[in-house]
């Protein structure tokens, strides 16, 4: 996927995203940068699900530099457990470091689409 | 009665139904509700949505010739207290769009999320659509609101309001299986964006058809 916007403001976003499938799993990887006015923030993400029977795993890194500042860094974990077609179970966690300070982050969910 | 009026009644009565066939129609209630237990950055337990939650009615209705009349209404909200999330966006925060589509794809008015927010959560392995973990969601777009004034003179990142949004049919032979494009004609300027999506050949596990449900926008149009 390759995209280009702009919005009423000016600001622009480009994004180039690539995915490819490999029996169970998927990889996946995106570059985006959006400007406002003077600043540019540049992301670059990986990804990676690997499904198994009804559970399927996930995993994320991304970093994104905003005018030269390394803003975010992030690494994510997280399993997803389909008890149905409409109801799923799931648990994430993260690490996420930022200019001044660090943190984890992790919970536990439950979805149901109908 | 006798039985040459009641032949004549049921002529009558074939001839009222013998006019042009009813157009087929439908409405859909769809939904996606999520909660969850999470402890933040900040170091805090909090319960309610991890994900997001949101009731979509939505319908079609066939002209003839291939032709449908569609629309889609999506009211997002906080299932642990059932508020409306957020307390500058609309309603029908999630989708407000009527339109109509046939072979050569399909055109909304209204708010909607716009090309490129419409698209890219295939890359991420949380479709953009976790607080906790989801890379897009922290990281992509971040100088980048669809719409700088799009929920009450608040920035909205996804969607635009006054749109008309133009969604291409899927391209036999081409590696692209949707292109896109919308614009935005106000006063206050314009936005567009354009793409050319998805790679062919990728799988689909039950837990993304589940997030390819629970995006805001419907699937019946365009997925």
């Amino acid at each position: 996927m390759a995209t280009h916007g702009k919005n009423s403001n000016g600001d622009t976003d480009t994004f180039l995203g690539l995915k490819a499938g490999f029996s169970r799993f998927e990889v996946m990887g995106v570059h985006d940068v959006s400007k406002a006015g003077p600043s540019t923030a540049k992301a670059t993400t990986l990804g990676a699900t690997y499904t198994m029977n009804v559970t399927t795993f996930r995993l994320g890194w991304g970093l994104v530099d905003v005018d030269g500042v390394k803003a975010e860094k992030l690494l994510g974990v997280g399993a997803v457990y389909a008890l149905s077609k409409r109801t799923s179970l799931y648990a994430d966690f993260a690490h996420k470091i930022f200019p001044t300070q660090s943190a984890n982050t992790y919970g536990l969910g439950i979805a149901h689409g109908f | 009665m006798s039985k040459p009026v009641l032949a004549a009644c049921a002529a009558a009565l074939v001839g009222l139904s013998a006019g042009p066939a009813p157009a087929q129609s439908s409405v859909t209630i769809s939904g996606y509700l999520d909660i969850g237990i999470w402890r933040d950055t900040a170091r805090t337990w909090q319960v309610g949505p991890i994900q997001r939650s949101f009731i979509t009615l939505s319908g079609v209705e066939a002209l003839g010739g291939g032709l449908a009349a569609t629309f889609s209404l999506s009211h997002r909200f906080d299932p642990s207290t059932g508020d409306a999330e957020g307390g500058n966006k609309p309603f029908f925060h999630g989708e407000s769009t009527v339109g109509m589509k046939g072979r050569w794809g399909s055109v909304q008015f209204g708010r909607r999320l716009d090309a490129m927010y419409k698209n890219d959560w295939e890359y991420d392995p949380w479709a953009n659509f976790d607080r906790i973990a989801s890379p897009a969601w922290d990281l992509w777009h971040l100088n980048f609101p669809s719409d700088p004034r799009g929920n009450g003179g608040t920035p909205e990142f996804g969607r635009l309001n006054n749109g008309i949004f133009y969604d291409s049919p899927n391209l036999p032979g081409c590696p692209c299986t949707r292109a896109g494009r919308s614009r935005r004609s106000r006063v206050t300027g314009t936005g567009r964006g354009w793409e050319l999506s998805d790679m062919p050949g990728v799988r689909s596990p039950p837990w993304r058809r589940m997030a390819r449900t629970a995006m805001a926008t419907p699937t019946p149009f365009w997925a």
